[in-house]
């Protein structure tokens, strides 16, 4: 059975399982986490004004092409300059030597530029599926497009990112 | 060795065979791409405080839903001028976020005309979308799909696509940007375009740009005196089967499975799906096994 997104328990789940996401898809558009959270916010208040008219099974869809509208109807276009934390890797680094760990900090200082000079629509798939790690089926359902599509932007992210060596 | 990445791609989705993933891991590529991964698997976005970001929603919620109850008679007058003062400027502030969204059904077109007289025609399943109350300061439409524009004089009129935007005065062209290909077509005055490859094109009439997610755009001349979609029919020079098969689903809502690869330049109609079908298989010597109205269709070489 259809669940009925105006029930708040119903509302309140959906919110708990996209929130995050939804909030790191708008980052990825913006490149601001204020600017972001606001944009999932908006989304969701949108969702309420219009819970009886959303599908319960379009919702996620939904709320990323109202994330997407918004955003390209309000914020001003620049160019975004993503930072994200860096957890510590699981090896302890203490043991290795300080040129590699040199190299490995040019090597990623590189790599995060690269990723930053994506063009956008290869920039979004790559990082929901490697900081979100969603399957490409997700990611394709939630943006509307077919999962080869999802699949070549990926191939087309990886081939370009892997220039980067060559210039180290 | 192209190919690669392709794998890789499939891999990180946990597709390979045993097969494919030994041959991968035997690539002189392998360890560039690893590194890549191994890098991108340390970065994270600070998690978002859920208990306290949906405090904040429903806040923001029942604020919008609080009613004042029981308004004595006396006040009534008071109330409707409140009331009638609110509106006036609440209205503006409601439709000032509100976009406009057209969207054209499945086997229809639609045409739609802007508050400026400026026309659009949108091929089935494509969606355009605007802020109303802003056109009149700057005329810029979203476009998800293919679209016709005849763009009356005046102003900077833009064109957004993911693919890249399209920057006019008042002209006619033809913009196709549906998955990973934007295609612009000039057919009067001039057209700019900006594709994601940071190029810009100048449009003169009879030429056109194509751009594909990740190669480089090219600027070539084109014959048509106008869309061929308006006229019914669908055309490709040396296109990607995948992607005349894509256009065929959509044209005739039907499923198609295609079991073959190859080019294709012709064109087929939007009345008949037996003889668009017949149209692209029999000069590629393909099988389709189309029979009065299935809706699944299976393609085969």
């Amino acid at each position: 059975m259809e669940q009925d997104i105006c029930k708040e328990a119903v509302y309140r789940d959906l919110f708990y399982q996209h929130a995050n996401h939804l909030r790191n898809f708008a980052y990825y558009k913006c490149g601001n986490l204020e600017e972001a959270e606001d944009l999932m916010q908006d989304a969701f208040s949108k969702l309420w004004e219009n819970c009886s008219a959303v599908q319960f099974s379009k919702v996620k869809s939904w709320l990323f092409t109202i994330v997407n509208n918004t955003f390209l109807n309000t914020v001003k276009h620049q160019k975004v300059v993503l930072k994200f934390q860096e957890q510590q890797p699981k090896s302890d680094s203490d043991q290795q030597d300080p040129q590699y760990l040199l190299e490995e900090k040019e090597f990623k200082a590189k790599l995060m530029q690269a990723i930053n000079d994506l063009p956008e629509d290869l920039k979004l798939v790559f990082l929901m599926n490697r900081i979100d790690k969603k399957k490409y089926r997700e990611i394709a359902e939630e943006l509307n497009l077919s999962v080869k599509a999802i699949e070549k932007r990926m191939h087309k992210a990886l081939s370009i990112l892997r220039k980067i060596h060559k210039k180290v | 060795m192209a190919n690669i990445d392709n794998l890789y791609a499939k891999w990180l989705n946990g597709e390979l065979s045993a097969e494919e993933e030994e041959a991968l891991k035997k690539s002189g590529e392998w360890a560039e791409l690893e590194a890549i991964i191994k890098a991108t698997d340390e970065l994270a976005l600070p998690e978002l405080d859920l208990d306290k970001a949906y405090a904040t929603q429903k806040a923001g919620r029942e604020k919008l839903q609080k009613k004042p109850v029981g308004i004595r008679p006396l006040y009534w007058v008071a109330a409707a001028v409140a009331a009638a003062l609110a509106l006036f400027f609440l209205i503006p502030a409601l439709m000032q976020s509100s976009a406009k969204t057209i969207t054209a059904a499945h086997q229809k077109t639609k045409v739609y005309r802007l508050p400026d007289g400026s026309e659009i025609k949108l091929n089935d399943g494509s969606t355009i979308s605007f802020v109303e109350n802003e056109y009149g300061k700057e005329r810029i439409i979203e476009l998800m799909g293919e679209a016709f524009f005849d763009v009356k004089k005046g102003g900077q009129f833009i064109v957004k696509t993911q693919q890249g935007d399209i920057e006019v005065l008042g002209t006619t062209f033809n913009v196709m940007a549906w998955d990973e290909q934007l295609i612009v077509d000039c057919f009067t005055g001039k057209v700019q375009v900006n594709t994601p490859d940071a190029q810009q094109h100048i449009l003169n009439p009879s030429e056109k740009v194509v751009y594909k997610t990740g190669s480089k755009s090219l600027k070539s001349s084109s014959d048509k005196l106008s869309p061929r979609w308006l006229a019914g029919i669908s055309q490709f020079e040396n296109a990607d089967l995948e992607y005349v098969f894509n256009e065929m689903e959509r044209q005739y809502n039907v499923d198609i499975k295609l079991n073959a690869t190859g080019k294709f330049s012709g064109l087929f109609t939007h009345n008949d799906i037996e003889v668009a079908l017949n149209k692209v298989c029999k000069p590629l010597g393909l099988q389709h096994n189309y029979q009065n109205g299935n809706s699944v269709i299976t393609v085969t070489q």
